[in-house]
């Protein structure tokens, strides 16, 4: 994380409306853009709002030792998402100018929350320790063969790995972290 | 990694997520401005502080006004304050109701009551009414249903629900034969579940909504 983003998860749960700002700043992009992807591109604009307001409503709940500001957000989002699509399918809500989106289940939900968290962690991973957990997991290659692969001590593959795949956990919501 | 005995039996689920990952997962939208505006404002009117429509000074931080989508959105349907609003509202109405509620002879109190319809249901035929009553006799209260022209679809059943506004939950009151008086169950606050609801369900073994509803009101 950039050291701006670890300052705005330290502070959010006791700042004033300026930390509000940059967090949104920071995570507006992601929420926005998951929500686009579950709930679609009308609805995206109100869900990202109650989002944002359920989180600040809610931030003394929000402990950055448990996970990162990213991954509570996506998981308040996520549950917002699937409100809407309960809503929208009980016919609660007007959809006269949202057109008929392809049935999106709680599993994609879900799905698409973790894939996109995953991948803004691990573009914030360091070179080294993106690239050898890339090896393992894209190419299932061994300890060893990434060793080799790399030219790097064997002990070192393993401890960027395994200090890569905890950061990347840690970016997960808090469910899974 | 079958070699290595560190390695951690969860890993394995979260090396299935990242095997998951797209490039498209990476790129990200940029959101209209309007999201912010609304959600300073909403953040504003949160703060209990000087007088509504005082000219006060933004604190620092936040952007300029720009024009809001959410005012608009707010006006187009009931969300967030205006659907709280609009539900405190029905909560005073009911509260009246039982102040100045009705007692026949026969000692039956009414508190609340909505008028249900098809109208805005899709897949509901149009033209449909029927009436619910939340009624107390005898120290129990009931949902007073009148709905003699409903029938279901084909093959199907009629069953009654009571649902929040905000749609976390339901309650199911039972199978619907075109009225009755079903007994709300004790701890119940119709308040809490305004939505009177009935629909048709099919006979699959599923407890759930069908989503096909044909008759729907909200109880003030």
């Amino acid at each position: 994380m950039t050291p701006d983003a670890i300052t705005i998860d330290r502070s959010f749960s006791t700042g004033d409306d300026a930390v509000l700002r940059r967090a949104y700043d920071v995570h507006a992009p992601l929420v926005y853009t998951f929500c686009r992807r579950t709930v679609g591109p009308e609805a995206a604009h109100d869900v990202t709002q109650e989002v944002f307001l359920a989180a600040w409503r809610a931030r003394e709940r929000f402990d950055p030792s448990r996970g990162t500001l990213a991954g509570w957000l996506i998981g308040i989002a996520k549950n917002k998402v699937l409100d809407s699509l309960r809503r929208r399918q009980l016919h609660l809500i007007d959809d006269a100018d949202q057109p008929p989106a392809v049935p999106v289940g709680p599993d994609h939900v879900e799905t698409t929350a973790n894939r996109m968290l995953l991948a803004a962690a691990l573009a914030e991973l360091p070179d080294r320790a993106r690239h050898v957990v890339e090896l393992a997991y894209l190419h299932d290659l061994t300890h060893d063969q990434i060793a080799q692969r790399t030219s790097l001590p064997l002990g070192t593959v393993k401890s960027d790995i395994r200090r890569g795949l905890d950061r990347l956990r840690r970016h997960l919501d808090h469910a899974h972290a | 990694m079958p070699d290595d005995p560190l390695h951690e039996p969860n890993d394995a689920d979260l090396l299935g997520m990242l095997r998951g990952i797209t490039a498209g997962d990476r790129v990200l939208d940029v959101p209209p401005a309007s999201i912010w505006t609304g959600i300073e404002r909403a953040v504003r009117a949160d703060r209990p502080t000087s007088a509504a429509g005082a000219a006060t000074t933004p604190p620092a931080g936040f952007g300029r006004a720009e024009p809001a989508r959410f005012a608009d959105a707010a006006r187009r349907r009931p969300r967030g304050r205006l659907l709280a609003a609009a539900a405190a509202v029905a909560v005073l109405a009911g509260i009246v109701g039982v102040v100045t509620s009705r007692t026949d002879r026969a000692g039956t109190v009414q508190i609340a009551a909505a008028q249900l319809s098809s109208a805005g249901l899709p897949g509901a035929p149009a033209g449909l009414t029927g009436d619910a009553k939340v009624i107390e006799r005898g120290g129990k209260e009931y949902l007073h249903i009148d709905a003699a022209r409903i029938v279901p679809k084909s093959g199907e059943y009629l069953e009654l629900w009571l649902i929040d506004t905000n749609v976390k939950g339901m309650v199911s009151l039972g199978i619907v034969d075109r009225g009755g008086d079903y007994e709300l169950p004790r701890g119940l606050r119709y308040t809490d579940y305004p939505i009177v609801d009935i629909s048709s369900e099919p006979y699959d073994g599923q407890p759930t909504h069908s989503g096909d509803s044909l008759l729907r009101g909200k109880l003030v």
